[in-house]
This record gives structure tokens, sequence and C-alpha cells, in this order.
């Protein structure tokens, strides 16, 4: 770096320029400058005076073509004019023949966007303090915050209150906010609205689903018993719906083993249908056997007894093996039946069927559950 | 008059001319301008220009490193650069007679609607 190449003066000189081409990118800074401390050089040889290296930039800007310094860094206008442009083509289609009935329908819908924005300001703010209830206010402070929100959202809407560059962009902010809050809040309220239709209070709604199998106001039902017109408990009921579907609780395991979740002892209730060699678990006779429960995970334990169990069949619960929810339910009016007790010893005329007949009877003609002629077996 | 508004409208041309025979770098085409009469012409304009034509197309660069001191940026025309030369030359002298057609009336009245080829 020595000799008149390098006098001091021209690389200050092309340092400075470069600096003023700051803005362009160091490609083209370089496509711009390279050797320049040369010919700077060779200037200062020629006359010793480089001038203003403000003026040289620009100079060298403009004769390059490039913006120069005051109306290349701010492109904003640019891009203001663009979106302009933008929005005057949006104003000229919705003034298009086709357009305009639809726009003006949508423009004479505002009012509600401004109900909607209030109550999105209220829930977006006043939720947290405010009781609510399913999105509205839950008490008489909740519904005046709603309504100084709707209020001040209507007043916006209508130009007014929006007195300071403050509140201006305050409005566009809650208009944002509220179009995201909207987003969410539409759909919940939909949904609790049709939820509410079937009478429950939708607290958990989102996670509500029906348990598999049988239910009963959305519980499991977990075995099912019948007492015949006598109020005497009834043991093999086969059960079937108005489609002359089997009722079951739900399909049974390859063992006949129904497991059924009690949410009262959080246990799975294992229990053991009858199984016809040919045709596979019964699972629609009732009551089943209860053969065990298993607290928390299902442990398939061995069932103790997987053979259909040959009880009686008597009419007393005990006899059953199954334990009945009472002993016996009340009888009903005009039963031909005996009832339990007194007139029930051994005085049925059918003597058929001592003891156990109700068994062998179900068994062999399934689906005529009602065997009351042959069934006064009264137990003491 | 001003002739540095004059020279903006032909410094292209002015360019391509002085390196249509011989590359030059930077400061030795300023100099060969100054050489042809135009006093006027700045150094961060005919750089300027040439970076110009160089994005253009028309000119080649190389680099040519010098002992002791910084490199020089040698800029050659190429075809292109002819091409353009060659047009824009006719381009200005049909100009150029048609403006001086235009001051001195006197001096060829017959040239002086659509010039003559």
């Amino acid at each position: 770096m020595t000799g008149i190449s390098t006098d001091p003066r021209a690389t200050a000189f092309a340092a400075e320029v470069r600096a003023r081409l700051a803005d362009l990118g160091t490609e083209e800074i370089t496509e711009l400058t390279e050797g320049l401390e040369a010919d700077l050089a060779e200037r200062l040889a020629d006359t010793d005076d480089l001038g203003d290296p403000a003026a040289y930039a620009q100079e060298l800007r403009e004769s390059a073509g490039l913006p120069a310094v005051g109306t290349h860094v701010p492109p904003r206008p640019d891009a203001r004019e663009r979106w302009a442009a933008r929005r005057d083509r949006a104003i000229a289609l919705t003034q298009h023949r086709r357009v305009a009935p639809l726009w003006r329908f949508v423009v004479s819908l505002r009012p509600v966007w401004w109900v909607a924005r209030g109550w999105a300001l209220f829930i977006c703010t006043g939720a947290v303090g405010v009781r609510l209830n399913w999105l509205l206010p839950a008490d008489f402070l909740g519904w005046l915050l709603l309504a100084a929100a709707i209020v001040l959202s209507v007043q916006w809407g209508r130009g007014a209150w929006l007195g300071s560059t403050l509140l201006r962009v305050l409005k566009v902010i809650v208009s944002i906010v509220a179009v995201i809050a909207l987003l969410f809040m539409v759909p919940t309220a939909i949904h609790g609205l049709s939820y509410d239709e079937y009478g429950s209070q939708g607290s958990d709604s989102d996670t509500w689903e029906a348990p598999p199998g049988l239910t009963m106001n959305g519980e499991n039902v977990k075995n099912i018993f019948a007492y015949d017109c006598a109020g005497l408990p009834l043991d093999r009921v086969q059960l079937f719906d108005s489609a002359g579907t089997p009722l079951t609780l739900e399909p049974a395991d390859s063992e006949g083993i129904i497991r059924r979740w009690d949410s009262v002892s959080d246990t799975d209730i294992e229990l053991q249908t009858r199984t016809d060699t040919s045709q596979g678990p019964i699972t629609n006779a009732f009551p089943l056997e209860v053969v065990g429960t298993t607290s928390g995970l299902p442990a398939p334990t061995p069932t103790p007894d997987p053979s259909p169990a040959p009880s009686s069949g008597a009419g007393s619960a005990a006899a059953l093996g199954v334990s009945f929810p009472f002993e016996n339910a009340r009888a009903l009016p005009g039963c031909a039946l005996p009832v339990e007790g007194a007139p029930a010893d051994e005085n049925p005329p059918t003597e058929d069927t001592q003891g156990a007949a109700n068994a062998p009877a179900i068994e062999d003609t399934p689906g005529t559950e009602n065997s009351p002629t042959t069934d006064p077996t009264p137990a003491p | 008059m001003d002739t540095t508004q004059l020279l903006k409208g032909v410094l292209d041309i002015a360019v391509l001319a002085v390196i249509r025979d011989e590359d030059g770098y930077g400061y030795d085409i300023v100099r060969r301008l100054r050489a042809a009469g135009l006093e006027d012409v700045g150094d961060a304009s005919v750089y300027g220009t040439l970076r110009r034509l160089y994005a253009a197309g028309l000119l080649s660069t190389y680099v040519v490193p010098s002992e002791g001191g910084p490199h020089r940026k040698y800029y050659g025309i190429n075809d292109q650069g002819r091409a353009t030369l060659e047009a824009d030359s006719r381009t200005w002298s049909a100009f150029a007679e048609r403006l001086g057609a235009l001051i001195n009336p006197e001096s060829d009245p017959a040239t002086t609607p659509g010039g003559t080829k």
C-alpha cells in the first residue's frame, strides 16, 4: 500500500462515498466503487481536488440509474399507493352491478357486527372478574358491563366517541381482537344452544359421550333383574328390543365374560354370560352372574366358573346364585300368579314342574320368557 | 447553456464511443471524454454510466491488479454494446441534423420536415 495510488485522501474519500451508498447493499456498492481508489488517486494527481463525497455519491447513483438516497429510503409511498389502489379496486368491486345489492345488504348488517363486537369486548375484558353463564353475564353487574360494552361498540360504529387518535387506534385493536374472539365464541355459543335443547346444562358437553353398551340416563347398566307379576325374581329372562335385537349390556369376550365399569366403585365388574356351545355366548339372558371385580386395571382374572351355572332357577333370589337387589318386588294388581307366602304353599294346579322348573323351560324354548303358568314356585 | 444537462442525454453514447476501439478503466475513460472535448463531464457520472451500461449487458468488465496499489477495473464494449452504439449513433445523427436545421433554417430548408436519406 504505497505510492501514488494509495493516497490517503483517495482512500478516505472512497470510504465516504461508500458510506453514502450503504443502503444499496454490498454487491451493488462493490460494482459501483470497485477500482474507485485507483481512479481517485489518478484524478488527485491531475487536479489535486476531489470535491464533495456526498455530491459525488449522488452523481454516481443518478448516472447509474439508482434511486437517490432521499427517494430510495422510504418506499412507503409506494406501499401506501399500492394499498390505496387495492382499496379502490375493492370499492369499485362493491359498486359492480351484480355485487352492489349484496354489498348493500352486507352493509345493512353492520349493527349486528357492532353488537357482536361489544359482546366480544365484554367477554375479553369483563370475563376476568365477572361470573359468566355460558358466555352471558350471570349477574346484574355483568349485564351492566355487557350493555356498556355494546353501547361503546355501537357508538364507535356510528363514528362517535372517536375524538382522539388513541381512541381510533383502540377501536382498530378492539375490532381485530373481537374478530378473533368471535371465531371462538360463536361456535361455542351455537354448540351451547343446541346442547341446551336437550335439557342439559351442558357443563362439560365438549367431552361428553355416551358410554358403550346399554345405558340408562347416561350411566352404565351393569345388570338386569326381572321379577314376575307376583314380585318373585326371575332367572334367565331373555330380552329383546322392538326390532328383535337381543338386548345386551355390551359384547362379551371369547370366554363369555362381559366387563362393565362401575363408576361408583371405580371397578370393572365381570359378568358371566350363559354359553351355547353352538352359538357362543348368550348375552341377553338376565340376570348375569357376577364372577369377579377388578379394580383399576381390568386384569382378566381367570373365571372361577366358566361353565354356565346350572342354577336351580328357583324363585328365590338367593337360590338363583345371583344377588338380586331385593328379595321380592311388589306384586302387580290383577296378577294371576300366586303371591309369595300363604296362598302359594305348593298349591299351584299344574304340578308338572317341581322346583327347578324355570331353568329347563327357558333353556328349551328361548324367547318365551312368559312361562308364568308353570312358574309358581314360591319360596318361603 | 449548461452542457451538463446535454451531457446527461448523450453520456451513454459518448462512453460507448470512447471505448469502441480500446478497453479502458474508469479514470482513463474520463480522460478520453475530456480529451474529446467534453470538459464538463463528471467522474462520478462516467463511473455510474459505466455501471449502468454494464448492468444493461452492453459492456464486459475485468479487474487488473496493480502492484503496490489498488486494482483497476477495466471496461470493454461487447457485441450488444456495439449494436446499441450503432443504433444510438444513427438516432443522434438524425436528431442533431434536425436540430441544426431548426436552429439554422437557411442552411438547408429542404431537409427540415423529416430529414432525407
